[in-house]
C-alpha cells in the first residue's frame, strides 16, 4: 500500500462504516486515479471535501432533506446539549453550595430555586421550537445521535418533527 | 441547479461514466471551471441518485477494486434539458437586447446619412 493510499484510507474514515463498505473502495480508486504520479499526500482540496462529505453523511438523517434542513436539526440538538451541559454544571454547583449553606444552618434554598428555574428554561428551549411534539423531538435527537455515531439512517423510521415540517414545507432537493 | 450539478449531468449525456471520468469530463466541458474533488463528486452522486436523476448502470472490477458507472435516467435528462432551456431563455434577455440595440443604432446611422 502506497503512502498516498494509506493517507486516503485514513481520510475516508470521516465517513461512517456502512457508507465506506458501499463506497469506500470506489472513492479510493477515484482518489488514486486523480492523483499525480509520485504524489504522497492527498491534496488539501480532496482532504477538505472528504471530511466535509463524511460529516455530511453522518449528519444526514434524511437524504430527502436539504443539507440546510439537516443542519437545522443538528443545530437544534447542539443548542439543547449545550444548555443541558450548562444546567448540569450549574445544578451541581448549586447543590454543593446549598448543601454547604444547609450544613451551616442558613438553608433558605435560594440556590436550588435558581437551579430549578434554569432547568425550566432548558426544557422550554428544547420543546418550544416548531417541533412541539415530544415524540418528534426524541426522534430527531435519536436519529442525529445515531447518525453521528455512524449508523445508517433507517428509511422505515422516517424523521418527523423538524424534518417532517421541512418535508411538508417542500424543502426537498 | 448549481453549476457542478449541471456539468455532472451534462457529462453523462453521451453515456454512462465512472467517477474519475465524470470529474474529467465535467472539467473539460466547463473549460476547467468545474474541478470537483472526489468527496464533492460522491456527495453529488448520492444526492442525484436519491433524486432519481442518476442511476448505477454497471459495476465491474478493475485492478481489484469496484468500478461503478453512472448514467442519466429519463427524469435526469428531462431536468437537465429544462435547466438548459431556462438558461437559454435567461441568456436571450441579454443577447437579444444587444442585437436590438445594434440594429437600432444601424438604423439611426442610415437615417443620418
Amino acid at each position: 500500500m502506497s503512502p498516498l493510499e494509506r493517507r486516503c484510507r485514513r481520510l475516508l474514515r470521516a465517513y461512517p462504516r456502512w457508507y465506506r463498505r458501499q463506497r469506500g473502495d470506489e472513492m479510493l480508486a477515484t482518489l488514486l486515479e486523480s492523483s499525480r504520479p509520485g504524489q504522497r499526500w492527498p491534496s488539501a482540496r480532496d482532504a477538505r471535501a472528504l471530511i466535509i462529505g463524511g460529516l455530511r453523511v453522518r449528519a444526514t438523517q434524511d437524504q430527502r432533506l436539504t443539507t440546510a434542513a439537516n443542519l437545522r436539526l443538528a443545530a437544534q440538538l447542539g443548542v439543547a446539549l449545550t444548555l443541558l451541559l450548562l444546567i448540569v454544571g450549574n445544578l451541581t454547583s448549586a447543590i454543593l453550595i446549598w448543601a454547604h449553606i444547609y450544613a451551616q444552618n442558613i438553608g433558605n434554598g435560594i440556590w436550588s430555586v435558581y437551579g430549578l428555574l434554569e432547568l425550566a428554561t432548558v426544557v422550554a428551549a428544547w420543546f418550544a421550537p416548531a417541533t412541539c411534539r415530544r415524540r418528534a423531538c426524541r426522534s430527531n435527537c435519536r436519529g442525529l445521535c445515531l447518525g453521528l455515531l455512524g449508523q445508517r439512517p433507517d428509511p422505515r423510521r422516517p424523521a418527523c418533527g423538524l424534518a417532517g415540517h421541512a418535508r411538508r414545507a417542500g424543502v426537498f432537493r | 441547479m448549481r453549476e457542478p450539478t449541471y456539468f455532472v449531468l451534462t457529462s453523462l449525456l453521451e453515456g454512462p461514466l465512472h467517477g474519475y471520468a465524470i470529474i474529467q469530463r465535467a472539467a473539460e466541458l466547463s473549460d476547467g471551471r468545474v474541478r470537483m474533488a472526489t468527496g464533492t463528486l460522491y456527495t453529488a452522486l448520492d444526492r442525484l441518485t436519491a433524486e432519481g436523476y442518476v442511476r448505477l448502470v454497471r459495476e465491474e472490477i478493475v485492478n481489484g477494486r469496484a468500478r461503478r458507472s453512472y448514467g442519466l435516467t429519463e427524469s435526469g435528462s428531462a431536468a437537465l434539458r429544462a435547466e438548459a432551456m431556462r438558461m437559454a431563455a435567461a441568456a436571450e434577455l441579454v443577447t437579444d437586447r444587444d442585437v436590438r440595440s445594434r440594429r437600432s443604432a444601424a438604423n439611426r446611422k442610415e437615417r443620418l446619412a
